[in-house]
């Protein structure tokens, strides 16, 4: 009934090659001009993203061959790992733009942050995976919410966006493993109460509510007029390739959270079109893959993954289109950071070694 | 064990199936709302927002301009420079007080800023002011950070202003003064620069005509990259906090060239050209002395040049003005093509550009040539008996009588045509071929200027025994001026062909050196002992043959004269009385240090082909330039020469005076040499009245050879046999040249024009794959 078919999934594969290359691609394009400026280096960035890239594909390359079920002995620990980074950071981090997210290590940076989602995604598999009798009750889907709070917690004290996207996720993964659905609608409604009394208790969220309706009243829509201004003048096809005027410090930080401005500036609506389709395949691979596992561990992982992408994917875009009001988040393999992209890749290739051990009896 | 913990696994059950189904459904639906969102922006404000890109390109992001470099003469004297200049911005906005809110503020406080801004730029920068209110008040411009109200003011406009409008902490204003000034908002100034030339018309074919941006002739297009640099930018952008952070890039600004050419020889080379016109161009239309002068002056030693000119230099700190040549109603009807032809035309630059028969003035390139591949020795004789049958045509020497036995040193003294076809025959026709392309004919010669001309030649199909015979004294082929120059230095110096440059140093925005541009030694095509032998025999033909007035009191001169009868360009036959006169010299002849090439072009008199006028600005500027150059006399000056030359023993001084004033004070006489002909050499400008008028010359005949004293004597038989020459060999002339021969067919560029010539097998420009003119701009 289990097989071990050897291969992986040529498909995700290719599309997430295409996303890494694109990305840097796009990546040189962008931040170019900003690389050239405050660094003196066109390839500034690039180079950076490269370097951690081509660790990432490695990485990939080699969890895709493991067995993937030795991670699952090692969840609690990389969950415990991440609780102890998140909190080291706090104190040890440094700051960049206001906000401490960084833990250096000699040369290198790494972002705690961007390591506790792959760690959740591994926690929640192994706990939801595990039990068996209470998995029905109201009481336990509580019970696993309230495991990721901690982590959700630290992170959330100086990086809101990721605190929301491990919220996301351990939301997406109780909610395909559970057998209700009404409980989703309450957690929907104590989530949007939550919201609103956070939003209310520090005014400067509120404003960004107000910069959302009416981002040309404010100085601080800056940033999200100036990616309007990209989208709107892109066009179908967009101005070109590296012909962006709006990455000349138009857009701020355009080699970050707003890249997908520039990439629909630059590309155009058919560009940024199709850039979105390859991300739906690889979301529906995920869906499939976890459909296929083996077991629910490889199933849970699979669709942890599903999740992750498609809320960052989902509110990057949104966000940038104004759609949403701004909160920092980065587009998945596009975006610049080194410690993104590497964690990333690692998830990939633990989605790569569920693929493989493929359980022939479904198919959708 | 593992089995166990296999069994203990669940799977997904349907339910949790149709749950990830069901949130791919969702992730699809939202990804496909987001899109549409795309898709409603782009169409609803995609205009406004592309607009709104390229307006804030310019506010927020501005380009800070780079310096051009400069072009130098050898010695640093500026014929070109950028200086620095302010654009006068005003920022609309801010002029209205900001945005809505801060309007109102300043409402409450009765603050105005409009009217004392106007005030202060129409007091101090003289604008207009029904301009700036409407700029400021129109809804089409007052929402504009970007609008430039004057361009290319100098510091001192600048400083009026500030000085009108800025507060300094340690000045005491009185209070309404305060009030005003600080009321004063939204003007700033933008760094720019503009193109000066401060000899104007000085060399202007050579230096060409660029702006602070770039290029369209001469070495400012020709060195238009090196000239240029890289723009700056200062740009704002916000970081995360949407603090507002300024970086700026500055501009990298171009290089310095440093040209070979020197600006006290350039000013005697056209003062002499300015006093050819003035002397000559009195009753022409044009006001020039001939339809084209061009000389070239310059160091065989090693390819520099130190003075190009023509007589249609024009003022390059104005250089798109037409009015001389077009009436007013005329501008308004010409298309921009014809206005850019008629400029280009304007530009042009004779010297490199033209390409004409050279003449006699290639004669020395085939001997050496011919002594070179051993078809001749140095000491066989020739015999002239005036013309020679080239298969079943006759080709006339100038001597129609003959110069009966020569040496080769003579025929060169004597530019016999004779013997000249004689040696080409036994040169063959591949050979001279070759030799013709070794001396760089038919090819540009690589000179660091813009659309340079190639000349055509025959090739091996083309070339048959007739001309063969005619390409010897230098007809049925064309040439340019700086080709011809090169060719006979490397004849002069040696052997060694040198390609000709202008630019001796490129240096960077501090002076720092960043390349030295070292001569360039392309081959030496004959042996320097053969060059010598031509050499001498130059020297010779100076001295006592057919260039001595270009004789230098003091010196030993070596050169070599042309006259080339012209193609009328409607018939395509030769054109009597149409000339080409040339002489292209050398001196001292022990170690040649200067070339002095000039071209007269139909000389504006009536019998053009006599008088010697290109020798003769060659010997006045070789008076002035030897003793600048420092180059010692050698030579007792005689009475009797003197006499010759109709000189004094003061015009002999006066060069040698000129000289050291221009060593003295390098560096800027321009006003000194703009008056031309108020200079002490003005007794000197007669001379040419006397030459023609004099008796000696004989000039009435027609056809005479003039140009030299000793073979006047022969003229007036020419004429007799010239009325009375039969149907065959009409119109056979004198000149040292380029006689007159109905049967030396046109050179090739014009044998569309048709007429007998088309029977042959004329090359044409396309065969040879050659642009002739290749006028890029």
């Amino acid at each position: 009934m289990r097989t071990k078919s050897g291969r992986g999934d040529v498909l995700l594969v290719c599309m997430v090659l295409f996303l890494v290359v694109f990305g840097l691609a796009v990546l040189y394009s962008t931040g170019s001009y900003n690389g050239s400026v405050r660094f003196g280096d066109a390839f500034y960035y690039m180079k950076k993203q490269f370097f951690a890239a081509a660790l990432g594909m490695l990485a990939m390359y080699l969890i895709s061959c493991m067995d993937y079920h030795i991670f699952e002995k090692y969840a609690i620990a990389a969950y415990l790992i991440s609780l102890a980074l998140s909190t080291l950071v706090l104190f040890a981090g440094n700051a960049y733009n206001g906000s401490r997210r960084w833990l250096s290590l000699g040369p290198l940076s790494f972002q705690p942050s961007e390591f506790a989602k792959l760690a959740v995604i591994l926690f929640l598999a192994r706990m939801v995976g595990r039990q068996k009798k209470k998995r029905n009750s109201f009481l336990n889907l509580v019970f696993v919410i309230a495991l990721v709070l901690p982590i959700v917690a630290l992170v959330g004290t100086n990086n809101l966006s990721t605190a929301i996207i491990i919220l996301g996720i351990a939301v997406i993964v109780v909610f395909v493993s559970d057998k209700r659905y009404m409980q989703f609608v309450w957690i929907a409604a104590a989530g949007a109460g939550m919201m609103a009394l956070f939003l209310g208790m520090e005014s400067y969220r509120l404003e960004r509510i107000a910069i959302w309706k009416n981002p040309e009243a404010y100085e601080k829509g800056y940033q999200t007029i100036q990616g309007l201004y990209a989208i709107g003048s892109g066009g179908l096809f967009g101005r070109g390739f590296g012909e962006s005027i709006q990455k000349l410090g138009f857009v701020p930080e355009a080699q970050n959270d707003m890249i997908f401005s520039i990439i629909c500036e630059e590309l155009g609506f058919v560009g940024a079109t199709i850039l979105m389709l390859v991300f739906l395949v690889l979301i529906w691979r995920f869906m499939v893959i976890a459909v296929h596992a083996p077991d629910l561990f490889g199933s849970l992982i699979a669709a942890g993954a599903m999740g992750h992408i498609a809320i960052q994917v989902i509110l990057n875009v949104a966000v940038v289109t104004n759609t949403i009001p701004n909160t920092g988040i980065t587009l998945p393999f596009i975006s610049y950071g080194g410690t993104s992209v590497l964690f990333l890749l690692s998830e990939m290739g633990l989605v790569l070694a569920v693929s493989r051990w493929q359980s022939e009896k479904k198919c959708i | 064990m593992a089995e166990k913990k296999r069994k203990k696994r669940k799977h997904f059950s349907k339910l949790m199936q149709k749950k990830l189904v069901g949130s791919f459904a969702l992730v699809l639906f939202v990804l496909l709302g987001l899109n549409l969102r795309i898709v409603y922006i782009t169409a609803k404000n995609g205009d406004n927002y592309a607009k709104q890109v390229l307006s804030q390109k310019q506010y927020d992001s501005r380009t800070i301009p780079y310096k051009r470099g400069e072009i130098q003469d050898r010695n640093g004297n500026v014929f070109a420079k950028s200086e620095k200049v302010y654009n006068v911005i005003l920022d609309c906005v801010a002029v209205n007080g900001g945005d809505e809110e801060e309007q109102a503020k300043l409402k409450e406080q009765e603050i105005d800023y409009i009217e004392p801004t106007i005030d202060a730029l129409v007091k101090t920068l003289g604008l207009d002011e029904a301009e700036l209110r409407s700029m400021i008040t129109d809804p089409s411009t007052s929402g504009s950070r970007y609008q430039v109200l004057k361009k290319g003011i100098s510091l001192e406009e600048k400083q009026t202003f500030e000085d009108y409008t800025e507060i300094d902490s340690e000045k005491e204003y009185t209070k309404t003064d305060l009030a005003r000034r600080r009321c004063v908002q939204g003007v700033w100034f933008e760094e720019d620069y503009v193109r000066d030339y401060p000899l104007k018309t000085l060399a202007s074919n050579v230096i060409g005509v660029g702006s602070n941006s770039g290029g369209a002739s001469g070495l400012e297009s020709y060195y238009t990259d090196v000239l240029g640099g890289t723009d700056g930018r200062e740009f704002g952008y916000l970081d995360e906090n949407s603090d507002l952070q300024r970086t700026i890039v500055e501009p990298t600004n171009g290089n310095t060239i440093v040209s070979t050419l020197d600006i006290n020889i350039q000013q005697v080379v056209e003062k002499y050209i300015a006093e050819f016109d003035a002397e000559y161009g009195k009753d022409a239309e044009d006001g020039k002395g001939a339809k084209n002068i061009g000389v070239i002056v310059g160091n065989p030693q090693n390819g520099e040049i130190y003075a190009m000119a023509s007589n249609h230099g024009f003022d390059l700190t104005d250089p798109d003005d037409l009015s001389d040549k077009y009436t007013d109603a005329e501008l308004k009807s010409m298309t921009e093509e014809e206005k850019s032809d008629a400029l280009n035309e304007k530009w042009y630059n004779y010297c490199v550009s033209e390409s004409f028969e050279p003449g006699s003035t290639f004669k020395p390139i085939v001997v050496a040539s011919a002594l070179e591949m051993g078809a001749i020795t140095t000491d066989a004789t020739y015999v002239c008996d005036g013309g020679e049958f080239v298969t079943d045509t006759e080709i006339k020497c100038d001597n129609i009588y003959g110069h009966g036995n020569e040496t080769l040193s003579d025929v060169i003294k004597n530019s016999c045509n004779d013997a000249m076809m004689q040696i080409g025959m036994k040169m063959q026709i591949t050979p001279f071929l070759k030799y013709q392309r070794l001396f760089n004919f038919g090819s540009r010669t690589g000179i660091d200027l813009p659309n340079e001309s190639t000349g055509v030649l025959y090739d091996r199909d083309s070339m048959h025994e007739v001309e063969l015979a005619t390409n010897t004294f230098g007809q049925t082929f064309t040439s340019t001026m700086i080709q011809e120059y090169a060719a006979f230095n490397a004849v002069v110096n040696g052997g060694y062909y040198y390609e000709p440059h202008m630019v001796k140093q490129i240096l960077d925005d501090n002076g720092g050196v960043v390349k030295n541009i070292n001569p360039v030694l392309l081959r030496q095509p004959v042996s320097t002992k053969n060059a010598d032998f031509v050499l001498s025999a130059m020297e010779q033909t100076v001295l006592d043959g057919t260039g001595k007035k270009a004789r230098v009191p003091g010196y030993r001169v070596a050169g070599k004269t042309g006259t080339a009868e012209k193609i009328n360009p409607e018939t395509g036959t030769r054109w009597e009385g149409k000339y080409l006169v040339s002489f292209i010299g050398c001196a001292p002849v022990d170690d040649p240090q200067l070339t002095v090439y000039v071209v007269v072009d139909e000389p504006n008199v009536e019998n053009q082909e006599t008088g010697g006028y290109s020798m003769i600005i060659s010997r006045k500027i070789m008076m002035e330039v030897l003793p600048y150059l420092n180059i010692p006399q050698t030579e007792e000056i005689t009475d009797e020469l003197l006499q010759e030359l109709e000189l004094t023993r003061e015009d002999v001084e006066n060069g040698r005076n000129a000289a050291l004033i221009k060593e003295k004070s390098e560096t800027t006489e321009t006003d000194e040499y703009g008056n031309v002909i108020s200079s002490g050499t003005t007794a000197e400008t007669d001379e040419y009245g006397n030459v023609i008028s004099s008796g000696t010359t004989s000039g009435s005949t027609s056809s005479a050879t003039g140009t030299t004293d000793a073979q006047t004597s022969q003229t007036d038989a020419y004429g007799n046999v010239n009325s009375g020459s039969d149907s065959t060999t009409q119109g056979t002339t004198d000149d040292e040249g380029s006689a007159f021969h109905s049967n030396i067919p046109a050179p090739l560029q014009s044998q569309d024009s048709g007429d007998g010539v088309s029977t042959q097998d004329w090359i044409t420009n396309e065969k040879l794959g050659i642009d002739e003119n290749n006028n890029s701009y």
